[in-house]
């Protein structure tokens, strides 16, 4: 098989980038081997949230400018400033066409997002579904704020995020309370809730009548209440449909909030954005995994997958959006970090005793979430110091950021992807019509 | 200030304070048993969890091998449900001396243990997984001893006979009167609050500490202290434990327990002052990995869950402080008579193995200086959970969680396996926990936190080392802390078990450890943000803002 571009993972960054190569009418395959990191994201887009001395920012951009100061190295000083504003309100139009709009603030700033665990998070492009905090300035009126589970539902604990939103300053004057609901058993298929996780909860509840039973119990249950706070579980595919209509029929402002994995609003990004792949005519090869590459004159020459191993796929232009050590894009051996596939440079030679921080978490990064491969200025792998010509190297496989701690996992995918699309496709083009001269 | 009388204070919550408050209470006597922090804390939950037969210090030692095959025997009688019957080998391997392994079969004739010598084929048959090269193999009845569980069980027959266990309860002092020790002063970690116990005997079974609390009545009990660190595999990769047949040494035992396999150990001197603060070094772990290997070569390729390491209590006999006498065997020593210092007996030394008998030995000291004549019960006396169960499992709860929870609890399940939903809803998928177990444990077994709930039944020990159940068996804490009136501070608990996980995993972190931790980090960081959880753990809410959970049963 002979595509323009392949993409090897197919995360928030690979479909990013395969979707911008198909809009641009190249023939482009994404070799996926399952879930990404999107079934365990919070579903919003998180751009720069902490500065390098962990100080909240309010202003995203404003710390970019001067993170591309401090760190040239970061994967943003691949993109610049101006490119990243382009990526964003590219994806922002794109969402729009998927149906599932995603808004910043109309002041551009960073919004605290309120986590299942009853803590803060500062992130920048929401979906409908989420009422955030503002990080400056003045909190909208609320007195009384009700969190709210599914009775036995074991991915969302009630009290633990009320208790923990009490120890908030911000939530100081504010009662809140935590209520559970039970649903009849005919409602969920008498199935046993406490079994189920959040993919499961919600194909129960996906339907019209779940909904308005659900609207007259919270009515009756929470009373009087400025904010709702629901785990994610009404619907994978129309969430943001059926928590308006719950709104709608209990008069209530209901947010929802990411639960453990699986998280829904991270699945339903995935999976919109996997259709409108599908629709733009790209190839998604799904369940299978990239084994290993030809490498001849600085070109990746031919890929071989694991389901596949009979016949090479041959691009023009490939690109590693294989991920970091979770989803397999970097491997730790007992004594050296390697990049998995193509065995690409990477950023670090450090001893394992450096890898990680004594605590956990306490706010400072640890060392292994910032290791990655290297690539030239255009985002391009390098391997045994020389740039390897087609390789493009997206989102959290590479090196020199902090998505974690900095808040910035969501937009390096979509800019580092949008950017590598761009270039490919400049490059195919010229391609192209140096092949038309001759 | 609070006080409480009682004849016998126990201070340590290990397995030789659990057996000694144990074996008081059987004999009537009343006692309390004060820890500071949870019960099989210390070294007895810091070991390998192996049930010697006594083979291992056949050669060197033959009267702990006669001690161990003893308490061997008794210990899977009375504590079934806390042994495994798994047999062990010792291997012969092309660089041990073949000709040893006659010694040894002579040495553990001559200790009373049972010997089977078995052909390299004959041995692999029964442990597929043993390294294929070595030259035959000895059978012996070596087993595994879950160290959480037996002193759980201690504690909680203890209980039941009318002792009191004050865990979370540090001894700050001696009382001390007219040159006799009359009890303890101590300080309740959760509350800060000063308590005094007052009793007729203080037992100082507190181990490697317990030169600590020597030193409150101006003894000195010289204290040795040895590290050993050990791994734990992901998978149960032998099914007998495995020791290699010879001399021992570093890292020469494999065993299996539970869902998972253990390697140790290493032994290396650390100065006193650091026995609070020890931790596994990065070359102990390439010892444990390439010695592991020799015995089973799997181990190499084998996921490695976390590496931890205990403390030895080797005690210097007759106040020798060169450490040239250092016992490995039991130390007792009755104030009384060795130091006029009536009211004060020491134990130290032994092993996790010996427990009982130390305890008993210990016991009947006591008892000569209480002037009683009760005698020891608890070698025939069977463990809460060692008995058959006499109910049949309800139907509809799962083979895998019926299983786990009898292997467990024994019969002592039968308290918490109920037909209801959410009693039988699964918390920790790695280990099949159910709600119903965790709360019979902060119920029944004094659990108050998340770290003392993996003790009691292994949360968070699996593969995904409390990523999934944290945060579910916190809220499963919270509610029934709340239930009974109890406070706990839910955000800080999570802090430290998360924290507590984190620990065990660092020294191994790469491969799928590193994996897994890379997926705990972005889930708990990046989707929760739980490095807000320290701040939590300090803010301290106003209860008059706190209002009660409503649950909505009613119908619409």
């Amino acid at each position: 098989m002979k595509f323009d571009s392949l993409i090897i993972g197919g995360g928030l960054a690979g479909l990013v980038c395969g979707i911008r190569c198909a809009q641009a009418g190249l023939k482009t395959g994404i070799v996926s081997r399952g879930e990404s990191g999107l079934a365990f994201s919070s579903g919003t887009i998180d751009l720069l949230g902490m500065d390098q001395q962990q100080k909240l920012l309010s202003d995203p951009f404003a710390g970019i400018e001067k993170l591309l100061f401090e760190l040239p190295e970061h994967p943003y000083g691949k993109v610049g400033l101006t490119a990243i504003r382009d990526a964003l309100s590219w994806f922002q139009t794109l969402s729009c066409e998927m149906k599932i709009p995603y808004t910043h603030r109309k002041d551009e700033k960073n919004q605290n997002r309120i986590t299942a665990l009853g803590a803060l998070r500062p992130t920048y492009l929401s979906p409908a579904t989420m009422t955030h905090l503002p990080i400056a300035g003045s909190l909208p009126d609320l007195r009384r704020v009700a969190v709210v589970n599914i009775e036995g539902f074991r991915d969302f604990q009630p009290e633990l995020a009320c208790h923990n939103l009490k120890c908030l300053p911000e939530f100081t004057d504010i009662e809140v309370i935590s209520i559970s609901l039970k649903l009849p058993d005919e409602f969920i298929s008498n199935r046993d809730t406490n079994a189920m996780r959040s993919v499961e909860l919600s194909r129960q509840l996906d339907n019209d009548t779940t909904i308005s039973l659900l609207a007259e119990k919270l009515k009756i249950a929470v009373g009087k209440a400025d904010l709702v706070l629901m785990p994610s579980v009404l619907s994978q595919t129309y969430g943001a449909e059926r928590l308006a209509q719950l709104s709608k029929l209990s008069g209530l402002r209901i947010s929802e909030l990411a639960t453990l994995p699986p998280s829904l609003p991270g699945l339903r990004l995935s999976e919109r954005l996997q259709q409108h792949f599908h629709r733009l005519g790209g190839l998604m090869i799904s369940g299978d995994k990239v084994q290993s590459g030809t490498i001849e004159q600085g070109k990746i020459q031919s890929i071989l997958t694991h389901g596949n191993g009979q016949m090479a796929l041959n691009a023009e232009q490939v690109v590693l959006a294989s991920g970091s050590f979770m989803s397999g894009g970097l491997v730790a051996d007992r004594h050296c970090i390697r990049e998995h596939i193509f065995n690409l440079d990477v950023n670090t030679q450090s001893p394992r005793t450096e890898w990680a921080n004594q605590k956990f978490l306490n706010g400072k990064a640890h060392a292994f979430a910032s290791f990655g491969v290297v690539t030239d200025p255009h985002m391009r792998a390098v391997k045994d110091g020389k740039t390897i010509g087609n390789l493009y190297c997206i989102g959290s496989v590479l090196g020199h950021a902090q998505p974690v701690e900095e808040g910035s996992a969501g937009g390096i995918a979509i800019s580092t992807g949008w950017a590598a699309a761009e270039n490919i496709i400049r490059k195919i083009s010229t391609n192209k019509e140096n092949r038309h001269v001759r | 200030m609070k006080t409480i009388e009682t004849d016998v204070v126990v201070i340590g919550g290990g397995a030789t304070g659990a057996g000694i408050l144990r074996d008081c209470a059987l004999r009537g006597i009343k006692a309390i048993l004060v820890e500071r922090d949870d019960i099989a804390n210390g070294t007895t939950g810091r070991n390998h969890g192996l049930l010697h037969s006594g083979a291992r210090y056949a050669v060197t030692d033959s009267h702990s091998a006669k001690e161990c095959i003893k308490e061997n025997r008794i210990l899977k009688n009375i504590a079934s449900h806390c042994v495994e019957k798994t047999d062990g080998l010792f291997l012969t391997l092309p660089e041990d001396d073949y000709s040893f392994q006659q010694t040894f079969i002579q040495a553990c004739a001559e200790a009373g243990i049972e010997t089977e010598n078995l052909t390299r084929n004959q041995a692999l048959k029964l442990e597929p997984n043993a390294n294929p090269e070595m030259l035959g193999a000895v059978r012996v009845p070596d087993g595994t001893l879950d160290p959480f569980r037996l002193t759980s069980a201690n504690i909680l027959d203890a209980v039941e006979h009318g002792a009191k266990l004050m865990n979370y309860t540090r001894v700050t002092s001696l009382v001390i009167e007219q040159g006799e020790v009359r009890g303890v002063n101590c300080l309740d970690m959760k509350t800060g609050q000063p308590v005094t116990l007052r009793s007729r005997q203080v037992v100082n079974a507190a181990g490697i500490w317990g030169q600590q609390i020597a030193e409150y009545a101006d003894l000195s009990i010289k204290m040795f202290p040895a590290k050993g660190s050990l791994l734990i595999m992901d998978y149960r990769i032998n099914s007998m434990v495995l020791n290699r047949c010879r001399k021992p040494a570093d890292a020469d035992i494999l065993v299996p327990g539970d869902t998972i396999s253990l390697i140790g150990t290493t032994s290396r001197k650390v100065p006193y002052e650091d026995i609070d603060n020890i931790k596994v070094d990065s070359d102990e772990i390439d010892i444990l990995i390439r010695e592991g290997e020799k015995l089973a070569p799997i181990l190499g390729q084998s996921r490695v869950l976390r590496a931890y390491c205990g403390v030895r209590p080797l005690i210097s006999v007759d106040g020798d402080e060169s450490g040239r006498n250092i016992s490995r065997g039991i130390v007792i020593r009755n104030h009384a008579e060795t130091d006029s210092l009536p009211g004060l007996v020491t134990v130290a030394g032994g092993k996790l193995m010996t427990y009982r008998l130390m305890a008993e030995m210990t016991t009947d000291v006591v008892s000569k200086n209480l002037e009683l004549k009760t005698c020891c019960t608890t070698a025939e006396t069977k463990l809460p959970g060692a008995s058959p169960s006499k109910k049949t499992a309800a139907t509809s709860i799962s083979v895998p969680i019926n299983a786990s929870a009898r292997y467990r609890h024994g019969e002592r399940a039968d308290q918490f396996l109920k037909d209801d939903a959410l009693s039988k809803a699964v918390i920790c998928e790695c280990e099949m926990i159910t709600r119903g177990e965790i709360e019979y444990a902060i119920e029944q077994l004094n659990a108050h936190s998340l770290v003392d709930l993996r003790r009691r039944t292994r949360l968070g020990m699996g593969p995904c080392q409390g990523e999934v159940c944290a945060c579910r068996a916190a809220d499963v804490l919270q509610t029934t802390l709340k239930k009974q009136g109890r406070e706990t501070n839910i955000a800080e608990d999570l802090n430290e078990f998360l924290q507590s996980r984190w620990k065990g995993v660092l020294p191994v972190l790469w491969g799928d450890a590193l994996r897994e931790a890379d997926f705990t980090y972005w889930t708990y960081q990046g989707l929760l943000g739980a490095s807000s959880l320290e701040a939590f753990s300090r803010t301290k809410i106003n209860p008059d803002t706190v209002s009660p959970k409503i649950s909505l049963e009613t119908e619409v």
